[in-house]
């Protein structure tokens, strides 16, 4: 077998990075140009869901990625981003506490998804809830 | 000399033959050629924003916030576009710092240092109309001061703020103004000027040399 020189050696490696990297940046915009809300059913929240929330007790939506909040005394739903607004990671909601926190930099914010504690330097991101005529919730970005 | 190479579109942006004091980073830093790469990318991650940016009064901000939060990759492609945006602002502005500290606006290039000059101010507003885009309170401010601001020259005053601006009373027709400004009208320009610099750094002997 011949014996592969540095240079062939670093053109191979090279090129597979290239393909590697081509494909990832393509995939990526891919997605990003074929979006539309139409496809995008983990946007919707079951009616059941909605009705089983407890003021004072957010849930958690995994499918959609977001927490409900269901306001105390009031039938309004807030609608959280589950991604804390400093680096991204899924926050929890504390029980005992009754706040959030953020298991990477322990930001903490409150039920109302206001910042109590950094490195979070802003609240939650919000999102807004509408029902249309067949009683099926859906998220879009908040216009406020 | 240095001999560079005409086979190969990224070995020919330089000329064949460059002065080799000229290639030093110290002496350009190579501001103008970061300025024209931040351009293009700006180009780039505009053209995919537009696939789902919603240019109306009404929708741009939760289009902004859809394309941030909600569509896969839109924050980077956002993010990108904001931060080399400032990035090429900052680059120009670097640039011009350059070329007066080295002199390099002597003659025979007064002519080419008053195109920098417009295409400092064509990035400075196409910098400002993409601040406006987002159409949010801050957006919204802005757009208010600085069409105040132009209304208050003297004669050409409220003509210019109609054209530049859009009409006051009607912020769907002025948001797909200042779309237009942003998109296809200032970067036609930005493009054109900077094909007319390149091509004159050439007629004009080159990049300059240090002194």
């Amino acid at each position: 077998m011949q014996k592969m020189g540095k240079r062939s050696f670093l053109k191979i490696i090279l090129s597979i990075v290239t393909v590697l990297l081509t494909g990832m940046v393509s995939w990526a915009l891919a997605r990003f140009a074929s979006f539309s809300d139409e496809k995008s059913k983990s946007r919707e929240i079951p009616k059941t869901i909605i009705d089983q929330l407890q003021s004072g007790t957010p849930y958690h939506y995994a499918p959609a990625g977001v927490w409900l909040v269901r306001e105390a005394e009031k039938p309004d739903v807030s609608v959280f981003d589950d991604r804390c607004p400093h680096l991204g990671c899924k926050y929890n909601w504390v029980a005992d506490r009754k706040v959030f926190e953020c298991p990477c930099h322990s930001s903490v914010f409150d039920i109302n998804g206001q910042v109590k504690k950094g490195p979070a330097n802003r609240a939650v991101t919000r999102f807004s809830l509408s029902v249309d005529e067949k009683n099926v919730y859906k998220i879009a970005p908040s216009t406020k | 000399m240095v001999k560079g190479s005409t086979s190969s579109l990224f070995l020919h942006i330089h000329p064949r033959l460059v002065p080799e004091n000229s290639l030093r980073l110290s002496f350009t830093f190579c501001f103008g050629g970061l300025a024209v790469f931040l351009f293009f990318l700006e180009v780039i991650t505009g053209a995919l924003l537009m696939l789902h940016y919603q240019p109306s009064s009404t929708n741009a901000y939760g289009s902004v916030q859809r394309i941030t939060h909600i569509i896969p990759y839109g924050w980077v492609l956002r993010n990108m576009h904001y931060w080399a945006g400032q990035g090429m602002v900052a680059a120009v502005f670097l640039h011009m710092i350059r070329v007066f500290w080295t002199r390099s606006y002597d003659a025979p290039r007064r002519l080419n240092w008053v195109v920098g000059i417009v295409l400092l101010i064509l990035t400075a507003l196409v910098d400002f109309t993409g601040y406006l885009m987002v159409w949010d309170d801050r957006a919204l401010w802005a757009w208010t001061i600085a069409r105040n601001l132009v209304d208050l020259i003297p004669i050409i005053g409220p003509g210019s703020a109609a054209i530049l601006f859009g009409p006051a009373s009607d912020l769907n027709t002025a948001l797909v103004r200042l779309y237009s400004w942003h998109v296809v009208i200032f970067p036609a320009g930005l493009l054109f000027l900077m094909a007319l610099h390149f091509w004159k750094i050439r007629k004009d002997g080159g990049i300059s040399v240090p002194l």
